[in-house]
């Protein structure tokens, strides 16, 4: 299993994740940091700092006050859901967007998870969820596992991608087919090595069927389902063209209004325009 | 409900959605203006490319099309989803992504 050796020691090596991000993280596990500390240790990295503020400000939180500085992202939006854009951010910048594969990207699959994130939310959103803070990350997150191919073992993903368009199934029976295992168990691994909330955690190993055991949750129930609507939207593109069939449980968790996807359409796509263009330039 | 244009695209009649800030929070244009083509040359010269004005046609979507279009894209839509819609909420999700379908058509 020389594949997944590779990931793994891919995985046990990875990229250090920006300064700004692990202070962050360091900061905000200490009781004692106040506001104006981690304001500070955000708004010390500009180009971050730039991009939080165009974040917070897009019509995708619904604060149609002007966010000027950090104090007031950190305010209105919270600490989790800002330092979470700062994670976003900073995995984005951490991997290279710009190989050369054909067919599928790396910026391809960034494109489709900040599409995924949006919808997340907003499925969340409109079920009425109090705390969403996790929301839109766990979307962004959920196909991490790609990336792990992407970065450790290309060519073999490269074969991988010419089998979803040969044999014309979905990525991640290709992915098992040739590499062993699928995306869902790398971003796990990645997931577990990163030590992200163990509700992250789930998503990744668990959005192809919604599913932890039996037991279905809000969140994973939203992601699974974001995933699906990111795909009928043509959001980016995740590796094939199916869009896969709902696990029927979902519909029983998320009591969504009638009428809920014809409505939210065209603002899932604005949103999903805004973000991608903000969360992806240079 | 607001569409993303190019500033080029700027007709008279036009309403800003929303206010256009430069990247140091000064408003430049507030929302609710009425767009001229005087202030295409003001936006290009602060850099802006882009705006969001306010989309009168919420009913594009509703665009009629023939029985041929959409067969072709019944054939699509058939390919990317394998299965068959169990639920009023499924039933919507195929609506959407017929509709997005046609839409790229």
């Amino acid at each position: 299993m020389d594949v997944i050796k590779k990931i793994i020691e891919g995985v046990n090596n990875l990229p250090t994740l920006p300064t700004v991000y692990t202070n962050l993280s360091q900061a905000m596990e200490n009781p004692n940091t106040t506001k104006e500390e981690i304001a500070r240790i955000i708004s010390a990295d500009q180009a971050a700092t730039f991009k939080i503020l165009k974040v917070a400000n897009s019509p995708f939180y619904g604060l149609r006050g002007r966010i000027d500085t950090i104090t007031q992202a950190l305010l209105y939006l919270g600490f989790n859901e800002v330092k979470n854009i700062v994670f976003a951010l900073s995995i984005i910048n951490a991997f290279s967007k710009n190989k050369i594969f054909k067919k599928f990207k790396p910026l391809d699959l960034w494109a489709h998870s900040i599409g995924v994130g949006v919808a997340t939310r907003l499925i969340g959103a409109a079920v009425g969820e109090k705390n969403l803070e996790n929301y839109f990350l766990a979307g962004i997150f959920h196909d991490i596992g790609k990336l792990v191919f992407f970065e450790y073992v290309p060519n073999d993903y490269a074969k991988v991608i010419e089998l979803v368009e040969s044999k014309k199934i979905p990525i991640k029976d290709a992915e098992l087919e040739i590499l062993g295992l699928n995306h869902a168990r790398a971003g796990q691994l990645i997931a577990e090595k990163w030590k992200l909330p163990q509700s992250v955690v789930n998503i990744v190993s668990s959005h192809h069927t919604g599913l932890i055991g039996n037991n279905v949750n809000t969140l994973l129930a939203s992601v699974h389902l974001g995933d699906i609507v990111a795909r009928s939207l043509d959001l980016g593109y995740g590796g094939d063209n199916f869009i896969p069939e709902p696990n029927i449980k979902v519909w029983e968790i998320l009591k969504l209004p009638k009428g809920f996807f014809a409505s939210a359409r065209k603002k899932m796509k604005d949103d999903y325009e805004r973000l991608t263009k903000i969360m992806l330039s240079e | 409900m607001s569409k993303l244009i190019s500033v080029d695209e700027i007709q008279d009649g036009m309403v800003l959605a929303e206010p256009i800030q430069n990247r140091f929070g000064h408003t430049l244009l507030g929302a609710n203006i009425k767009l001229e083509a005087k202030h295409v040359k003001f936006l290009k010269s602060c850099g802006i490319q882009t705006i969001y004005i306010v989309d009168e046609n919420e009913n594009s979507s509703n665009k009629q099309y023939d029985s041929e279009t959409l067969e072709k894209a019944k054939a699509i839509l058939s390919q990317r989803v394998t299965w068959r819609p169990k639920n009023d909420y499924e039933n919507e999700l195929i609506e959407i992504a017929t509709q997005q379908i046609l839409e790229k058509m």
